[in-house]
């Protein structure tokens, strides 16, 4: 039985280190702007949301006139007991200003990762009604939405290929809107991780298992590559803390944070949440697709210290706190 | 659309899916299996099987799928050509050898040593819903309910109901595949619940009180829903077991479609017509 145990965890320790090598010989493409800009902007209640995004979009001026932009809210699942998903007014509040600045479509997509019945989903989420008021934005469904093949480049997952939802790749413009969480398997779960809802359940099931299988980091880091999220808007009124993405507390951190650079954005986010944003290994890996480091990001709006609040951490991501 | 018949409302969706077509294989597979009294025709799926004996979610597309091979079995099942026949048999074959990762001793030892976060018995495997991933609560329901329709006997039929049953959620229904994570109880989804009733169907001896549980949820669950891909999945699998629950989903399922019927897709659609039925269908067939 010892021997066994031996064997075991040899052949773990061995994948596992395969598993490093590969994210060593990876290849992340250089994208990373030389300035980025964040705003983070105080919101105490969903109510203000329309203020707040139209004096958030004139801080960070996303390019969106004339253009179809897509929005990427974290719709995952409903409990009345959790702070799960991104709100609906704040996806409203956004589309109004979007087609202010003079879009020229708006659609809202999402592909839940643990839920089939989107239908029910929009509805229980509210997000389904606050649609049908705005009558200005329809909702894509992603996990059914017809797929385009991609050859991923950055040999983090050793996927030969990734079937990708085309409504995705037709837009112009891709707004990735998260919900400020904590993850027990990824530390964080912000604009980056949001990606994760881009792939098509009916390709690849409910959950996107393979995401998993593949490394959750390397997943992160090769979607991001594959599909480049333009601008961020973060919903970090109600945030989630602890044992996120579904089960853990509410956390009133009371901000919105707007962002032309995914990364930049998520390391703002988690220094919101008391998190050392270069020890969350996604974002040292997405290093090269924009900016972690402070000295490169301008801040405008709240400063993060005024905003920032200690989140609780699973004891397994402990080593994150700042 | 205003309030309109059981009758009519199934016969407008026999109409619509006679007329037009979905994209996907679940749109094909589900139509055909919708409109097997009505003349359909299997070889448009057929000709979509992959060169291995398994279906895609899309035509020529990877990753192959556990759950739509399932499905297409499904499907199939009423047309006995020899086509049908050959078919069914590459793809049990393909079914046959793909096993969720859990099945694997390295696995296991994972699972068991390092990987405690998620409460489940690695031992018990039943179906991905690709390859190189673990097992989940809908490929594998649907996989058992694929050999059960064929009359197929399988040494992975007993593991895949043992996995189905020690992933149930702690007060009955499933989830997507696991119960308990970082020692928090998961909610039941009313699809995934359904479709695992449906595979336990003919009885799971020491396990009544989970499927009386469970079949309680999904008529509870969904009494307020307006969302008819849960609500034809309800259907079938509380007429499967006789539960009193079924004509008052049916009810509302009728009405909900009607309500939605422009704006529903062919797999959906299909489901309903399904769920609508005299009978509601519950994927089994009589015996040839």
């Amino acid at each position: 039985m010892k021997r066994r145990s031996l064997v075991g965890a040899a052949a773990l320790a061995a994948t596992a280190g395969l598993g490093i090598h590969q994210s060593k010989v990876s290849h992340v493409p250089y994208r990373r702007p030389r300035r980025s800009h964040v705003a983070v902007l105080h919101c105490d209640r969903y109510e203000r949301t329309p203020q707040v995004v139209e004096h958030g979009l004139q801080l960070v001026r996303p390019s969106v006139q004339g253009k179809h932009v897509l929005l990427k809210p974290n719709l995952v699942e409903y409990s009345p007991a959790a702070t799960i998903n991104t709100h609906p007014m704040l996806i409203a509040a956004v589309i109004d200003a979007l087609y202010k600045l003079g879009a020229a479509s708006v659609i809202v997509a999402e592909g839940p990762g643990h839920i089939r019945d989107t239908d029910l989903l929009l509805y229980e989420s509210g997000l389904g009604a606050q649609l049908e008021i705005l009558k200005r934005a329809s909702f894509v469904d992603l996990n059914f939405d017809s797929v385009t093949r991609v050859v991923p480049g950055t040999g983090l997952t050793q996927l030969k290929e990734l079937w990708l939802p085309t409504t995705v790749q037709s837009a112009d413009v891709v707004i990735s809107m998260p919900k400020i969480k904590t993850h027990h398997w990824a530390g964080v779960t912000l604009s980056l991780k949001n990606s994760f809802g881009i792939l098509a359940g009916s390709v690849y099931g409910w959950p996107k298992n393979v995401l998993h299988w593949k490394g959750i980091d390397n997943s992160i880091v090769e979607l991001a590559v594959s599909v480049p999220i333009h601008f961020v808007i973060a919903d970090g009124i109600e945030a989630m803390e602890g044992n996120g993405p579904l089960h853990g507390p509410m956390r009133r951190l009371g901000c919105v944070v707007f962002a032309d650079d995914p990364v930049a954005a998520d390391a703002t986010c988690c220094r919101l949440m008391g998190i050392d944003p270069g020890r969350v290994r996604h974002l040292q890996m997405a290093a090269p697709l924009g900016n972690i480091d402070l000295a490169n990001i301008e801040q405008r709006g709240e400063s993060v210290e005024r905003v920032m609040q200690r989140f609780d951490l699973l004891p397994e991501f402990a080593y994150l706190r700042g | 659309m205003g309030v309109i018949s059981c009758v009519t409302i199934r016969s407008q969706i026999l109409q619509r899916l006679t007329t037009t077509s979905g994209h996907g294989i679940e749109d094909t597979a589900l139509s055909l299996l919708a409109l097997r009294n009505s003349g359909a025709d299997p070889r448009a799926l057929l000709g979509k099987q992959h060169r291995s004996g398994a279906w895609s979610a899309l035509p020529n597309i990877d990753p192959l799928s556990a759950f739509h091979t399932a499905l297409a079995l499904l499907a199939i099942r009423p047309f006995q050509t020899t086509a049908v026949r050959r078919a069914a048999g590459r793809a049990f074959e393909w079914l046959s050898e793909l096993r969720g990762l859990e099945s694997h001793w390295l696995w296991q030892w994972k699972f068991r040593l390092f990987d405690r976060q998620v409460r489940f018995d690695p031992l018990k495997s039943g179906w991905p819903w690709v390859p190189d991933t673990v097992s989940w609560v809908a490929p594998t329901a649907l996989s058992i309910a694929a050999f059960r329709a064929w009359h197929r006997e399988s040494t992975r039929i007993a593991p895949a109901i043992a996995m189905l049953l020690d992933r149930a959620c702690p007060k009955g229904g499933w989830n997507a595949g696991n119960s308990v994570v970082f020692g928090v109880d998961l909610d039941p989804h009313p699809d995934f619940t359904a479709m695992a009733l449906l595979a336990l169907r003919n009885g799971s001896p020491g396990h009544e009180v989970l499927l009386r549980r469970s079949l309680d949820y999904l008529g509870a669950r969904l009494e307020g829903s307006s969302s008819p891909y849960s609500l034809a999945w309800a259907v079938m699998a509380l007429s499967a077991h006789g539960h009193q629950g079924v004509d008052h989903l049916k009810n509302r399922l009728e009405r909900c479609t009607a309500a939605k019927f422009d704006r529903l897709p062919h797999r959906v659609l299909a489901l309903v017509a399904l769920a609508l039925e005299d009978i509601p269908y519950t994927f089994e067939e009589p015996s040839r």
